[in-house]
């Protein structure tokens, strides 16, 4: 019996999250916001996300053979890169798409580098980058029909079609821009400060707006930021509602599987300098001007986009974030500053998934300048000295 | 549970104390034959005095100390020595042990078991008597004491700290020390102060022991007077909150300087059940001879404290609590430091305060890192054991000494948190040894 005896260096016991049960975590706290896409798209969403899944998985297991080395497609993190990839697609695209991009996220960014843990950049939003460059027409937000099912409110309904030039009655399939696309592509009519997307034809302001600018601050209508947060909006799958992506990271906080450091300062960023920068509009005259600084709409810069998502899901990618808390703080504040500077001054009208890429690839510099200081050295120093 | 004093770094492993929380100390009856090693502690093994067929009492010095950092070993009980054999230690490796057949009579030997009054002795009378009765650090470290109590001049010390944390998840036996026997504790820190000449002396307690905090508070208010202070600190449960540097940071906010000692700070830190040897020796003359054992675990039906000699096979003390068949791992201390042996008739010695056996062991296989920082946030000393670990495993020991691996204290948080299941202290363990190989070889070569 005596032979039978396990022996090992100590520790002998092991703490029961695992990376499978980690992985598995952020999958249940991705949850509600496709519950909610499923509810504001309707079944082709979830069948783009399935694609997603399921060709992240298969990528994965092939990517593994091929490198000769353990297939680990039970660890569950396969299965977060293709979710999170369906996560920020829009919801009407053709099938191939979300497939590409998740040949490209788990073959490319994840297994060209080494695996699981050796990656530089987001798996998942290089899949969403390599998408956007090369399906333009089909990812670029401003161009994609929305699907809805009817139940939007009506001013935001009407300033949508509005703004885009389109009949004010309400349907259930529009053309339509994302808040974003209008923020980055303000335009006034001559008469004032109607604010629209990129669209030629210029609509009076009516009460169907849903932003505009009035003495060179944005105005937001009553119930925008609402309906915004709630997931009453255009966007992507599983980005448009920020209240069930926060229920998703609430559950991440619980678990401890994230910490407060990224999300914090991640939109804390968003706000201060989506408020404090000024945003370029055109005016009655054509000419771009900009609106006051510290006056911009924070609270809509925050509950718009992908910053929830960027935030609580793909910033905090433990793989591709810093190891300290005080670099993650940088990191979380970097990766906001940059997504205000391409939203206001960039040539995309989101800057998410950029933003957190660039990011990226300085946490090396940023692990570098954030090491803890080591027990008993600060001492040892001021010995040395005296 | 904010306000309590802790350190920085650390997880909560759950401890698994209610085990044997509850069992008063048992007096274990001694084997017809105990096994005695003479390598009980840190530094040279001890020198073997006796020879076959030898009569040996109880408290009789049967092993000599081979140097200043030694310690001598006694006869735990009186008989006959049978013959001096190899036996496994703890760590892993074999020493000498004198394999004694037990007369039963438990005869002391001359000058042993005397009671003295220790209000007559001096500073050095003390550390005479540490040395004389082989005590060694009884937490798990085994130091000699005597050691320890013998600071070079220019080091003062100025604060004495017992370790009453018990840190380590399973162990209990500091804790039934406390409750059962705590005048000895705080007399043997009392003696502690006196060796080193010094007024102010601390008991650090984890928060999970509150009675055992009161009642040593209580005592450390009667006892304190004449110019002593002794104060009992309750700290926060944490582990490693009993690591001798993150203990000295809890309760004097004084750091330990990288490669330093805690007399670098003027420290003294001892375990409790060092200071009731302290104790037992300065007051009875009692030789280290027994200590109390936790025998517990999922591998044993009824967990135990046990007091017993030492020298007592493992397997006496198991047999005793019911020990289970399907046990697949066997562990000498506690699960977070201690070690794993597949020897059942390894004896109790100075530094074993616990036997845990397990029946569900598991062994992990490790995956990539996966950066997630939980080792980063929990390491007591403010390393990144995530980037220690990828270093040492591509083999670059020397970079890892850049980025203070021999600051480790091998607590073991990292490598109990990583979801990833690395090895990281096996590999830190490893480093360790080949740098100190290293530097072996190349003072070698300075000598040619």
């Amino acid at each position: 019996m005596s032979n039978n005896f396990i022996v090992n260096t100590s520790p002998h016991i092991k703490t029961p999250a695992g990376v499978n049960t980690i992985m598995r975590d952020v999958c249940i706290a991705l949850a509600p916001a496709f519950a909610f896409a499923l509810y504001r798209f309707g079944y082709w969403s979830i069948a783009v996300t399935v694609i997603a899944v399921v060709s992240a998985v298969v990528t994965e297991y092939i990517c593994q053979r091929m490198r000769k080395v353990k297939v680990t497609i039970d660890d569950y993190s396969a299965v977060v890169t293709g979710l999170l990839l369906a996560a920020v697609i829009p919801p009407n695209v053709d099938w191939y798409i979300p497939m590409i991009g998740s040949i490209v996220a788990i073959g490319i960014a994840k297994h060209c580098f080494g695996g699981l843990g050796c990656n530089i950049w987001n798996p998942a939003l290089i899949g969403r980058a390599f998408l956007q460059v090369s399906y333009p027409t089909k990812i670029n937000s401003g161009t994609w029909a929305a699907i809805t099912n009817g139940k939007m409110g009506t001013s935001i309904m009407g300033s949508f079609s509005s703004l885009v030039g389109k009949s004010k009655t309400s349907t259930d399939i529009v053309t339509s821009a994302t808040p974003l696309e209008q923020l980055s592509k303000v335009s006034f009519n001559a008469n004032g400060d109607l604010i629209t997307s990129a669209s030629t034809k210029v609509v009076d302001r009516t009460d169907d707006c849903a932003i505009w600018v009035s003495n060179n601050v944005i105005q937001i209508h009553k119930g925008f930021i609402n309906d915004v947060f709630l997931g009453n909006t255009f966007g992507c799958i599983a980005e448009i509602s920020a209240f069930a992506l926060l229920i998703g990271g609430l559950y991440l906080f619980a678990k401890k599987i994230i910490s407060w450091e990224i999300p914090f300062s991640y939109i804390g960023a968003v706000a201060l300098f989506g408020w404090a920068l000024p945003a370029p509009y055109a005016n009655t005259v054509g000419e771009i001007a900009y609106t006051n600084a510290f006056t911009g709409p924070w609270l809509l810069h925050i509950v718009s986009g992908g910053v929830f998502i960027g935030a609580l899901f793909m910033a905090t990618d433990m793989v591709t974030s810093p190891i300290t808390r005080r670099g993650q703080i940088i990191f979380g504040l970097g990766c906001g500053f940059i997504t205000v500077m391409i939203r206001l001054y960039g040539g995309y009208p989101e800057g998410v998934c950029y933003s957190i890429l660039l990011m990226n690839t300085v946490v090396p510099i940023i692990d570098t300048f954030t090491r803890p200081k080591v027990f008993g050295t600060s001492i040892k120093k001021k010995a040395e000295v005296a | 549970m904010g306000e309590l004093k802790t350190f920085k770094g650390g997880t909560h492993p759950h401890d698994f104390k209610e085990l044997a929380k509850n069992q008063k100390i048992a007096e274990c009856d001694v084997p017809t034959e105990v096994i005695v090693p003479m390598a009980q502690h840190i530094g040279a093994p001890a020198k073997v005095l006796v020879k076959a067929t030898d009569e040996v009492k109880r408290g009789q010095l049967i092993g000599e100390p081979a140097g200043f950092v030694s310690a001598g070993v006694h006869s735990p009980v009186s008989g006959k020595v049978k013959k001096i054999i190899q036996c496994n230690t703890p760590i892993g490796t074999t020493c000498q042990a004198v394999l004694i057949e037990n007369d039963g009579k438990d005869e002391w030997a001359d000058g042993c078991n005397v009671d003295t009054d220790v209000s007559t002795l001096s500073s050095a009378d003390i550390c005479k008597k540490v040395a004389w009765a082989g005590i060694v650090g009884m937490g798990g470290a085994t130091f000699p004491t005597h050691v320890k109590l013998s600071p070079p001049p220019e080091k003062k010390i100025d604060a004495v700290i017992l370790n009453g944390v018990e840190c380590e998840p399973y162990l209990t036996s500091d804790y039934r020390l406390m409750l059962e026997k705590p005048e000895t504790i705080v007399e043997g820190l009392k003696l502690l102060l006196k060796a080193v000449d010094c007024k102010n002396g601390y008991i650090g307690i984890e928060a999970n022991k509150e009675d055992a905090f009161r009642i040593m508070d209580k005592l450390c208010k009667e006892m304190s007077g004449d110019g002593i202070t002794l104060i009992a600190e309750l700290l926060e449960v944490k582990y490693p909150q009993g690591a001798e540097k993150q203990l000295i940071k809890a309760i004097l906010d004084r750091e330990v300087p990288s490669g330093g000692l805690p007399m670098d700070v003027g420290v003294v830190v001892q375990n409790v059940a060092t200071a009731s040897a302290v104790y037992e020796a300065c007051s009875k003359n009692r030789p280290l001879t027994e200590r109390i054992v936790t025998a517990t675990g999922d591998g044993v039906k009824e967990p135990k404290n046990f007091l017993a000699r030492i020298g007592t096979p493992a397997k006496y003390l198991l047999g005793k609590c019911g020990f289970k068949e399907n046990v697949n791992k066997l562990i000498y201390g506690g699960p977070m430091m201690g070690m794993a042996h597949f020897d059942l008739e390894m004896p109790v010695n100075k530094g074993m305060s616990g036997i845990l056996s397990l029946c569900n062991a598991e062994v992990y296989e490790h995956r990539r890192c996966i950066r997630c920082g939980r080792c980063v946030e929990g390491c007591p000393q403010q390393l990144l054991p995530s980037e220690l670990s990828l270093v040492i495993e591509s083999g670059r020991f020397n970079d890892s000494k850049d980025i203070n691996v021999l600051d480790c204290i091998e607590c073991g948080v990292c490598t109990y948190v990583c979801p990833a299941r690395r090895p990281i202290v096996q590999w830190i363990k490893l480093a360790k040894y080949e740098l100190n190989r290293q530097r072996l070889r190349a003072a070698a070569k300075e000598k040619k």
